[in-house]
């Protein structure tokens, strides 16, 4: 038995790249505690990479980017990274959509239905920071995020974790207030927004568990997954055909 | 010799786009107490006094932007980028 971590971090604009970057440092903090970690960022945020990740169970899968309400989108061009289709790859998991927009209105619901153990996300937008001329916004935004994943890190569970979280949005947010800097009242505001729409479903007193190194197949979802090694492979075999037949080998 | 108040006020215009060119419409645009907000096509112009400024352009979901201006003469602020920043 172990303890591991699927950590996947799109990375399509600025504002996902700082959740990339706490992204990473939560793979670090997970590293520290002993668990085989897989991270998944950038280009490679997309399904295949993740379904090959997921071929051995996860006790938690991370999700850093842009969401939906029924849908995680990675880096994917034509769908979403995980959506209705293949939802039950987060199965028998506790599952984290932050910082992701919205997911817990649908794809949450259908997580938990689908045998994730539990799912932690927001409810609406999630805000994030940049690093502003007056204050490094970006670094306290982390700092909320990174908090989160290392209560549930040190065993905390689903709902003390994101109880710490949401007290650390507090103090952020009041803060700022103090500050009165040019955007700090912004800020703020975004922080309290955090604070106020995060929340859980399915069982807030999960807490991380050890799975099997065990191979998993997953059924669900192949035909999304496969049809770009297929497309490229639909283009690609009229090419080596016509080498193969030029140089004689066919 | 300044013949009414009129010779003693300038523009200060803009256009807000997002990260993608867009232009943002219905944004709020903040140069000290004097305020506007973009139209379709995500332009503005505010009119004011000579002086120092500054500059705030506040929209949900988008990242502030503030800058300090000094105006002695119509300023055009040109295209202003503004990034989500939401998920």
């Amino acid at each position: 038995m172990v303890k591991r971590a699927v950590i996947v971090a799109g990375i399509v604009d600025p504002i996902t790249m700082i959740s990339a970057d706490a992204a990473y440092r939560v793979a670090e903090i997970y590293r520290k505690h002993g668990f085989e970690v897989d991270v998944i960022s950038g280009v490679m945020a997309t399904r295949l990479p993740l379904f090959i990740a997921l071929l051995k169970p996860a006790s938690i899968i991370c999700y850093f980017g842009h969401a939906w309400d029924d849908m995680w989108m990675g880096d994917e061009v034509l769908w979403g990274l995980v959506e209705r289709d293949n939802v039950d790859w987060l199965s028998d998991t506790v599952s984290v959509a932050v910082p992701a927009c919205r997911s817990l209105r649908k794809l949450g619901l259908w997580a938990v239905q689908h045998g994730a153990v539990s799912y932690i996300g927001f409810d609406e937008d999630a805000y994030g920071g940049f690093p502003e001329t007056d204050h490094n916004y970006a670094e306290d935004f982390i700092d909320c995020w990174v908090q989160l994943y290392r209560s549930l890190a040190i065993g905390e569970t689903v709902s003390d974790a994101v109880n710490d979280f949401k007290d650390r949005c507090e103090y952020y947010a009041e803060r700022y207030k103090e500050l009165r800097l040019p955007n700090s009242d912004f800020y703020s505001m975004a922080m309290m927004w955090n604070a106020r729409h995060i929340d859980v479903r399915g069982d807030p007193s999960a807490r991380i568990r050890d799975v099997p190194s065990a191979f998993k197949f997953r059924f669900s979802g192949l035909p999304k997954t496969f049809c770009p090694v297929l497309m490229v492979a639909g283009v690609a075999a009229p090419i080596v055909y016509d080498y193969a037949k030029r140089r004689g080998w066919i | 010799m300044v013949k009414n108040i009129g010779d003693l006020m300038f523009s200060v215009k803009g256009k807000i786009v997002d990260e993608h060119g867009n232009p943002l419409p219905y944004v709020v645009v903040m140069i000290n107490h004097h305020m506007a907000a973009t139209n379709e096509n995500g332009e503005f112009s505010v009119t004011v006094p000579q002086g120092s400024y500054n500059v705030m352009v506040r929209s949900p979901k988008y990242r502030p932007f503030s800058s300090r201006i000094y105006v002695d003469r119509n300023v055009d602020l040109g295209v202003i980028t503004l990034h989500r920043v939401i998920f």
